[in-house]
């Protein structure tokens, strides 16, 4: 915009300049041609003058040499007057124009005259008359010349007078173009200028609200309890730490231990297609050996005008430690309702080791064969070893949970936490079922004791849906179904115990929510099912199928021992 | 069978076969099954054993459905005793609910069993059930 009324401002003023020379231009040649015509008027009104003087001089000494002087002097007054008409100068006079007819009138007498000269005899005496005739015949000749000659005179003292005026007063008329040009032009540079400031004015203002919101999100994440790193991808540099993040390494960028954080941190965060991104929950050793549980995110972000990897990273050791308590004491809880059966169990071999002790003291005082001892001690040692693995069974499921995760083999631990609640299942009359099509070297990642806690904690629903429905127990069956599909380990628990009420299957893994009885159930277990599921990066579902309840539970597989080796 | 004959039933088989040892060792005529329906097919056969001890849950079975049957059967064909044996921790109100003369609970002496047993063949009152309860 400002470039175009730039154009049009130069524009005008050419233009201006171009009409003020035109004018000039053209004034002057109007002069020079009122100038002309003055001349073409005088021209004729002297040829006139000097023809009446031949017209005296031939009447008072009348001669040859007179007459054809006169004939000459006729000659050319008749040669000035079609000059009057016919030429661009004479035109110019309106007396000319108005006299044409009169001056062509004049033309032919001229010419008369012009052909009877010859015939004149200086000495005869017609000829004086004929000449003093001819002198007034053309009399009224001389005025309108006369005439014509002064309005010339008047044209050009106009003329004179108009140049005076233009001489004494300077070109005003392009002077004021010019000086409305140049104004105009002065105008739009400084309404430019001015719309170029207020720009800068703008332009400075954002940058420094930029630059103050750039500060105070420095300042917040500066102050922020969550941890946060931005590493550079090109080479997994630390390029920001916050004091959070400082806390859990160094406050250097440059220490070592933050490449091992970072890449911890990738590796828990990698999507399903192989992107750094998405949320995280891992353990970190710290430079100093302290355990903490992270739980947080990584993205991409624009730092400093580049792209970079945000990594946020919350220490949940608090609340991670007071979880893995819950389940501890969910697991107890558990453990505490099962003391029954695992008593029964644990008598079972006492009860053999009770018999075969009191036969073995038989033989031994009736000093039977020493054979026959030595096959009752082998029957109570293998007892002793069958209530060791009962008791080392209930030690590995008081244990309290640890936050490492590691490799296991799926198979192993789902028929773990079938065996541990099998002693139950057999006391209350239901067949358990285990249809696992899965290879013992399908691997699992997380806290293995854990995931058995949640297939336990599933089992030990299905069963206790049997005690709350009164259950026909003869025909129950809960089937443990284990199955591969692409990258993904589904197990489901499934029971025909009725099912799950409609009203509270949406909320069945919120915590707090329970069918159970106060003394049976604390409400928790599915809600740390969920938890565990859900930081082993899988999910867990429930539904009602035909006559029972089904909970899905859908694990990335790890890898398997065969694919290691390979 | 005599006045010392016995059927043990149990799905414990090394606790079955010890029982069945220490008995047979005291002089018994001991009979031992794993099942409750091959103890109950030995009984229809016309075993008639002195004594009946089942364990309370055999496999699938109940064993305290075995003894319902036992006490249906023809007077001469029942056992004069019938003990029942489990791993279980029961309250008193609970064996009582059962039916049999004694209730012994895992791990029990064998020489408990059968002098409560002999006890009672020989019309003697039966020993204080606390005292099988303890085993």
């Amino acid at each position: 915009m400002p470039a175009a009324l730039i154009v049009t401002t130069l524009g005008l003023f050419l233009a201006t300049g171009m009409l003020y020379v035109s004018q000039n231009q053209h004034r002057a040649l109007l002069s020079a041609t009122v100038r002309s015509s003055g001349w073409v008027a005088y021209q004729a009104q002297l040829e006139y003058v000097k023809t009446q003087s031949q017209f005296d001089i031939t009447m008072l000494r009348p001669s040859r040499r007179a007459l054809d002087e006169l004939q000459f002097r006729l000659e050319l007054l008749r040669s000035r007057l079609p000059l009057l008409y016919d030429s661009d100068e004479g035109r110019l006079l309106q007396e000319v124009a108005a006299q044409k007819e009169v001056l062509q009138h004049y033309e032919v007498v001229l010419d008369a005259l012009i052909d009877s000269l010859p015939g004149l005899s200086p000495t005869a005496p017609g000829t004086l008359p004929s000449l003093r005739s001819a002198f007034y015949e053309i009399e009224p000749l001389g005025r309108v010349l006369q005439k014509v000659l002064m309005q010339s005179v008047a044209y050009n003292e106009e003329i004179f007078r108009r140049e005076r005026e233009v001489a004494a007063s300077p070109a005003v008329v392009p002077f004021a173009l010019l000086f409305v040009s140049g104004t105009c032009l002065v105008a739009i540079l400084f309404m430019d200028g001015r719309r170029d400031r207020q720009r800068l004015a703008e332009v400075t203002a954002a940058k420094a609200e930029v630059t103050a919101v750039q500060d105070n999100l420095r300042a917040i994440i500066e102050a922020m309890p969550i941890g946060t790193i931005i590493v550079d991808p090109a080479g997994d540099q630390v390029r920001f730490i916050n004091p959070s993040a400082a806390a859990l390494v160094d406050p250097s960028p440059e220490h070592p231990e933050w490449k091992r954080l970072i890449r911890l941190a990738f590796e828990a965060a990698v999507d399903e297609n192989g992107r750094r991104s998405g949320s995280l929950s891992m353990a970190f050793t710290k430079p100093r050996g302290e355990i903490v549980s992270l739980r947080g995110a990584v993205c991409g972000v624009i730092w400093e005008g580049r792209p970079q990897i945000l990594i946020l990273l919350t220490d949940t050791s608090r609340m991670r430690n007071a979880e893995l308590q819950l389940m501890q004491a969910a697991k107890l809880a558990t453990l505490g309702e099962m003391a029954t059966a695992i008593a029964h169990e644990l008598n079972q071999p006492l009860a053999v080791i009770k018999m075969a002790v009191a036969n073995a003291r038989r033989l031994v005082l009736s000093e039977a064969d020493p054979e026959a001892v030595t096959t009752k001690l082998d029957r109570i040692g293998t007892q002793v070893d069958r209530a060791k693995r009962i008791t080392d069974q209930v030690r590995r499921y008081a244990r309290m949970p640890s936050d490492q995760s590691g490799s296991f083999s799926c198979r192993h631990a789902v028929e773990l936490a079938a065996g541990f609640v099998a002693e139950q299942y057999r006391a209350a009359g239901i067949r358990m079922a285990l249809d696992m099509d899965i290879s013992p070297d399908l691997m699992l990642t997380g806290e293995q004791t854990m995931f058995e806690q949640v297939i336990v904690n599933l089992l030990v629903n299905a069963r206790d849906a049997y005690d709350s429905k009164k259950h026909d127990t003869r025909q129950a069956q809960v089937t443990v179904r284990a199955r591969v599909t692409d990258a993904e380990v589904v197990i489901e628990v499934e029971d025909d115990a009725g099912g799950i009420r409609e009203d509270i299957i949406g909320q069945i893994f919120d915590p707090f929510c329970t069918t159970k009885s106060a003394d049976k159930g604390t409400g928790l277990g599915l809600s740390m099912a969920r938890n565990v599921v859900r930081d082993m990066n899988g999910t867990i579902a429930a539904a009602n199928v035909e006559g029972g309840a089904r909970f899905t539970i859908t694990l990335p597989v790890a890898r398997t021992q065969t694919q290691d080796v390979a | 069978m005599d006045d010392r004959s016995i059927l043990i039933v149990d799905d414990e088989i090394e606790l079955a076969e010890e029982l069945g040892e220490f008995f047979v060792s005291m002089g018994w005529q001991a009979k031992v099954c794993f099942t409750a329906p091959a103890a109950m097919a030995a009984l229809e056969d016309g075993l008639a054993p002195s004594c009946l001890l089942t364990d309370l849950r055999i496999a699938d079975h109940d064993g305290a459905e075995l003894v319902a049957r036992v006490r249906k059967m023809p007077k001469h064909l029942q056992p004069k005793v019938v003990a029942i044996i489990t791993g279980h921790v029961v309250s008193e109100t609970e064996a009582a609910d059962f039916h049999a003369d004694f209730l012994f609970v895992k791990p029990v002496d064998p020489v408990i069993v059968m002098e409560g047993v002999e006890r009672l063949l020989s019309g003697a009152p039966a020993p204080d059930r606390e005292a099988m309860l303890r085993g």
